[in-house]
């Protein structure tokens, strides 16, 4: 497959085209982290992100490639793995417990709204991840779910967000999360 | 701004970007001072982040479910099995190689008696009689096929063929003629490179570029670790080529394909004639450079 009909699949959200670019470029940029002090989990841990970025940065439809997808990727990759290492080499060296704290807290508050996402439909979870992360339009939002148009899209992701709103609302008090 | 919108209908619009360039300046401005906003914008922005790392986890948790294969080179019992390979392939190496050393006899004796069959018997040369055939009539072309190639008495197949008179129908030679290699002729790589960067550079001849068709492996390989060869229409890259991306370059002109690598921002040449292991040469040619990038840059 040429990397421009890779491209032109991400651009509509298609996943089939994300696992061929994982199976494809998985040696390569593996190889990447784990020659430069990374452990294989860390090599699949970065190169998994580093796609992920690529597949939203495809998706919304903000990518110009001016070189090939694997030159891009390896970018992403070597980007990744250094500010990992960074952040490593900062967590060795902070010993601060009221940044530990913060942390904590802010990954409960993650957590709470974790749960809710995954108690609702699988059809808002799919139509709010594909407008807030992905970035699709609501024209590729209505075709990929099957909706006559785009304003029955936008209605049904208006009342989804709506729902989790009241949702995560209803089932934490609001102290939890208001700063 | 509509005041009639709630603060909840109000964040909403900021974070969809449904508001006009005066609208949002104004919500900036009411965030830094109005607490109730911030706060329900901050609830909001909460919702969007969590709802952005589920989607994240998600693809990361697809991505992870996808089977690798490891290549077989990597594997722990490769280098017992290539060892055995090694050893059963120069085996058969050796003996197809003799074998097809008595074809190229059989081969040999098959010319001389077409040859035979087509010539005027006016013109058939008179044979001394001291090498006068001694075999049978009756079993002439086994005996041909089974003694020559021991003994090469090829004077004597033509006597025996001239007195017995063939005919052609019975004999069809089968000529096996090997491949011309204009490269053999000369075996300096370079001078070889040379003239095909020479030819590449005009790319008068050059109809098409087409993405690579040539089956591509890469191996490593302590010994050659910046080399290439071709074998059986496929590509070996040694040395340690899974670190950076690469890229396959093949060019279709009038008098063959060419093919390129570019890698670490480099082009070198490959010579698909070459089926040894092979350095890399840098192409320094600037002028063919420049020409490789554009073509590399419309492919993409």
């Amino acid at each position: 497959m040429k990397d421009s009909e890779v491209l032109n699949k991400l651009s509509k959200g298609d996943e089939s085209a994300l696992d061929y670019l994982y199976k494809k470029y998985y040696r390569m940029m593996t190889n990447l982290v784990i020659k430069n002090n990374g452990t294989e989990q860390e090599a699949k841990d970065i190169y998994q992100d580093a796609l992920v970025v690529f597949w939203q940065k495809a998706t919304s439809g903000n990518l110009v490639l001016t070189s090939k997808i694997s030159t891009f990727l390896y970018s992403i990759c070597l980007n990744l793995w250094r500010k990992e290492l960074e952040r490593k080499s900062r967590l060795i060296h902070d010993q601060k417990d009221g940044a530990q704290y913060s942390n904590h807290e802010s990954e409960e508050k993650a957590k709470i709204i974790h749960d809710c996402i995954n108690e609702m439909g699988e059809t808002c979870r799919k139509i709010l991840s594909y407008h807030y992360f992905d970035g699709l339009s609501m024209t590729d939002i209505a075709e990929k779910l099957g909706y006559a148009n785009t304003d029955t899209a936008k209605t049904k992701k208006y009342k989804c967000k709506q729902k989790l709103y009241q949702l995560v609302k209803s089932k934490y008090s609001k102290s939890d999360f208001l700063d | 701004m509509n005041r009639n919108l709630t603060n909840e209908e109000l964040v909403n619009s900021y974070l969809d970007n449904e508001l006009s360039d005066i609208d949002r300046l104004d919500f900036e401005n009411r965030l830094l001072h109005d607490s109730e906003l911030r706060e329900e914008y901050n609830f909001q922005k909460d919702l969007i982040e969590g709802i952005k790392e589920v989607r994240r986890l998600e693809l990361k948790s697809r991505l992870s479910n996808i089977p690798i294969n490891t290549p077989l080179y990597q594997t722990v019992g490769f280098k017992a099995i290539a060892v055995a390979s090694i050893s059963a392939g120069i085996g058969f190496g050796a003996y197809y190689l003799l074998k097809e050393d008595d074809n190229l006899e059989l081969t040999v004796v098959d010319i001389i008696e077409n040859k035979i069959t087509q010539t005027d018997e006016k013109n058939i040369p008179v044979i001394p009689d001291a090498i006068t055939p001694i075999f049978n009539e009756e079993s002439k072309e086994e005996k041909i096929a089974d003694v020559v190639p021991q003994e090469k008495p090829k004077a004597g197949i033509v006597a025996k063929n001239n007195e017995v008179k063939p005919e052609p129908k019975i004999i069809q030679p089968t000529v096996i003629q090997p491949d011309v290699v204009e490269s053999f002729e000369d075996e300096d790589i370079e001078s070889e490179d040379i003239g095909i960067e020479r030819q590449i550079d005009n790319f008068e001849d050059i109809k098409e570029h087409v993405e690579s068709t040539v089956e591509i492996a890469t191996v490593k390989d302590k010994r050659n670790k910046f080399h290439y060869k071709f074998f059986e229409n496929k590509l070996y890259l040694l040395g340690s080529f899974n670190e950076m991306p690469y890229e396959i370059i093949e060019l279709n002109s009038s008098k063959g394909k060419s093919y390129f690598l570019y890698y670490d921002d480099c082009f070198y040449k490959l010579n698909a004639e070459q089926v040894k292991p092979t350095p890399l040469i840098k192409i320094e040619n600037d002028s063919l450079v420049h020409e490789l990038r554009i073509i590399q840059s419309n492919q993409q």
